[in-house]
């Protein structure tokens, strides 16, 4: 056995969602902040491609890497690299990144609440952790501040005509449509459709509205499709049914943080959600976060919410990733078949 | 970080192919032979294949594989293929790498520069011959089950695309091999999804239209996968098989590679002694040749031979966490594919 690279990996998923967390055998990334490290990250592509393409990855999972914090308030830093983007924030990742660093003693458990603070490259993620018996139980994370962008505007989508749709922001970009009046019930049936049907609508999104962070003005693209049934209620709770497709068209086996937290900015702006409302996120396994409004805020001149995200996580495994000097592939490869082309 | 059950694997591929091989001793599937050990799995208690195989621990593109003390003197280890659909019997890229994890583990000595690995399969014994140097497993060769040529250019009719020709071939199970020229397609990995669409129509068409049956193994009918069989620019042999429910071997196949040659012979392409390069999408490639004719049960078939090369690429202890409300795993389509009716 031959190797001339040892990266530590503990794999973890977060209410079905993989988000695997690189603990050790990577240089820290270059860049004078989280933001830079992470876009660093992104134009390398050398590390993505490693972890992330077969046969090492593939589509499906995401993985971090954690890194010193640059704020002086946190105690970890982390950047998730997901098959497409590096994007600022992600719930299930950051609560994967939590368990793994309690479950593993790399942040010191106290039970029954351990609080901390991570940064992720689009800010600082207030984390109160519920233990027990030396297990992380259920995360609850202050997500980054949320708001809605563009509601109710048309986009025309190739087979499906005029099409309204809201755009919002929740630790990443979203365009959100309402999924029963695209026949959809969100059931695990209806995957390769969702996946196909949500990447036609980010594209089609992407050539016909702007987006723009008010403060970061590096992020000027819609990442992800939310398809999302209206709100029903569970014992006097809004239930928010969806299934999110991660480019390049791939559904979150979670309910979705940013996914959530970009609904919740949207729902508050129409006026069906206020600060204090709890929200229950399904997802199309039927796996469950709870959220809720935490505060209201500002984003540059929008109006904007803090939401709170909550979810289970489980260890489900660790590696140590390898590279055969004679292996014909360092960097590994995709295939269409599993791997969609981005539309 | 609690578990209340872990094993160990060996991660490798084979040209691209990834074969898992779990080094822990699992004890508990009963049977005095392989294929009783496999049909245990596949009838009785699945629950394990469920745990390595589907996500979050597992994903589509991949195999996992068991190993076993032999059951016969004659072989030095035995194996069992996990895939999504159910336990299989026999595979020329997981048998790749399985000897090259084998070896390069120090699990069976390592001999420079040749080493001989006697596997104990459901499906008999294979001989695999291993070329060693400076502690490193460079080539792997297989004898491979006696395939031969079913049907030559038999038609079957397919929804949304009419007329379509196929060859029908045995290499260890059946195969539907189609020349892509017939929809002007070229086997490339941009190509992928549309590939798995079509041979997947023609899957179906295959086993509702054709009548095909083993001559010794009655059980055996029908194929089981469909395979493009096309040629580079420079010449070379080029083939994509369509694994259900939606997506290609990444190696060039090794028992699709068997069915081709003994596709080849047939039709006077190719003759004993003689050896071509097979080539897969991502452009890896197997050395195949047909060692010898074989008549089976009075047909006209041969002895294939298959060669290539394995990395290991990590080690992977996967575990359980006692509340994880996934112990057996999802697959969800979007990764997986929609084809779940032509599991076998």
């Amino acid at each position: 056995m031959k190797s001339n690279k040892l990266i530590h990996i503990v794999s973890c998923h977060a209410e079905g969602e993989v988000g695997n967390v690189i603990v050790g055998g990577i240089p820290e990334p270059k860049g004078s902040s989280l933001w830079e490290k992470a876009r660093w990250i992104d134009q390398d592509q050398k590390l993505r491609q490693f972890v992330l393409n077969e046969p090492r990855g593939g589509v499906f999972k995401h993985v971090n890497l954690l890194v010193p914090p640059q704020n002086p308030k946190a105690q970890q830093g982390f950047i998730v690299m997901e098959p497409e983007h590096t994007p600022p924030m992600s719930g299930s990742n950051s609560i994967c990144v939590s368990t793994v660093l309690l479950d593993t003693g790399l942040i010191e458990m106290t039970e029954p609440v351990t609080e901390f603070i991570l940064e992720a490259p689009g800010g600082l993620v207030p984390v109160k952790a519920y233990c027990e018996d030396g297990k992380a139980k259920s995360i609850e994370i202050n997500n980054v501040a949320s708001f809605a962008d563009q509601l109710d505007v048309y986009i025309e989508v190739e087979g499906l005509g005029s099409l309204k749709v809201d755009t919002a922001y929740g630790g990443d970009s979203f365009v959100i449509v309402n999924a029963a009046e695209l026949g959809f019930e969100i059931k695990p049936h209806e995957a390769k459709d969702l996946a196909e049907m949500g990447s036609k609508i980010t594209a089609a999104a992407n050539l016909q509205l702007d987006f723009n962070h008010p403060t970061n003005s590096d992020w000027r693209h819609i990442s992800f499709c939310e398809l999302a049934l209206p709100l029903f209620d569970e014992e006097g709770v809004k239930v928010s049914r969806n299934s999110v497709v991660i480019d390049p068209g791939k559904l979150d086996r979670s309910p979705c943080g940013t996914g959530c937290s970009a609904r919740m900015a949207v729902l508050h702006a129409k006026g069906e959600l206020q600060k204090g409302d709890r929200m229950i996120g399904r997802s199309i396994l039927d796996s469950r976060f709870d959220c809720s409004i935490v505060e209201e805020t500002k984003v540059g001149d929008k109006k904007a919410i803090i939401p709170s995200i909550r979810g289970r996580a489980w260890i489900t495994g660790t590696h140590q990733l390898m590279i055969d000097p004679e292996d014909p592939w360092p960097e590994g490869y995709r295939l269409s078949d599993t791997w969609p082309i981005k539309q | 970080m609690r578990w209340k059950k872990t094993l160990t694997m060996i991660e490798a591929h084979a040209e691209g192919e990834v074969g898992r091989v779990v080094t822990s001793v699992v004890n508990d599937i009963p049977g005095v032979t392989m294929l009783e050990k496999m049909n245990f799995i596949n009838q009785v208690d699945d629950s394990l294949r469920r745990f390595l195989v589907f996500e979050p621990r597992g994903y589509a593109q991949m195999s996992t594989n068991l190993i076993f003390e032999p059951t016969t003197k004659e072989a030095d280890i035995g194996f069992i293929i996990l895939q999504g659909d159910k336990a299989h019997a026999m595979s020329g890229s997981n048998s790749i790498c399985l000897v090259t994890v084998m070896l390069e583990t120090g699990r069976i000595e390592m001999k420079e520069p040749e080493t001989i690995v006697t596997l104990d399969t459901p499906a008999g014994l294979v001989r695999a011959k291993a070329n060693c140097k400076n502690g490193k497993c460079e080539r792997v060769t297989l004898d491979m089950t006696p395939s031969y040529a079913d049907q030559l250019d038999a038609m079957v009719n397919v929804e949304g695309l009419g007329e379509v020709f196929v060859d029908i071939a045995f290499g260890g199970v059946f195969y539907a091999l189609i020349d892509p020229t017939q929809f002007n397609l070229k086997i490339l990995p941009e190509n992928a999804r549309q590939l798995v669409d079509i041979g997947t129509k023609v899957h179906r068409a295959v086993n509702k239209q054709l009548n095909i049956e083993h001559p010794q193994f009655k059980d055996l009918n029908g194929i089981s996968y469909t395979m493009f069989v096309g040629h580079d620019s420079d010449g070379v042999m080029k083939g994509a098989t369509i694994l259900p429910p939606g997506r290609i071997d990444r190696s060039p196949c090794g028992t699709g590679n068997s069915a081709r040659l003994a596709v080849m012979e047939a039709r006077g392409q190719a003759s004993v002694g003689q050896t071509f390069v097979a080539r897969s999408i991502i452009d890896s490639e197997f050395q195949v040749e047909i060692l010898a004719k074989k008549t089976i049960a009075g047909k006209s078939g041969i002895l294939p031979r298959v060669s290539g090369r394995g990395w290991i690429h990590g080690i992977h202890q996967i575990g359980l966490d006692p509340s994880d409300p996934y112990p057996l795993g999802y697959k969800v389509a979007d990764c997986w594919g929609d084809a779940f009716d032509l599991l076998s």
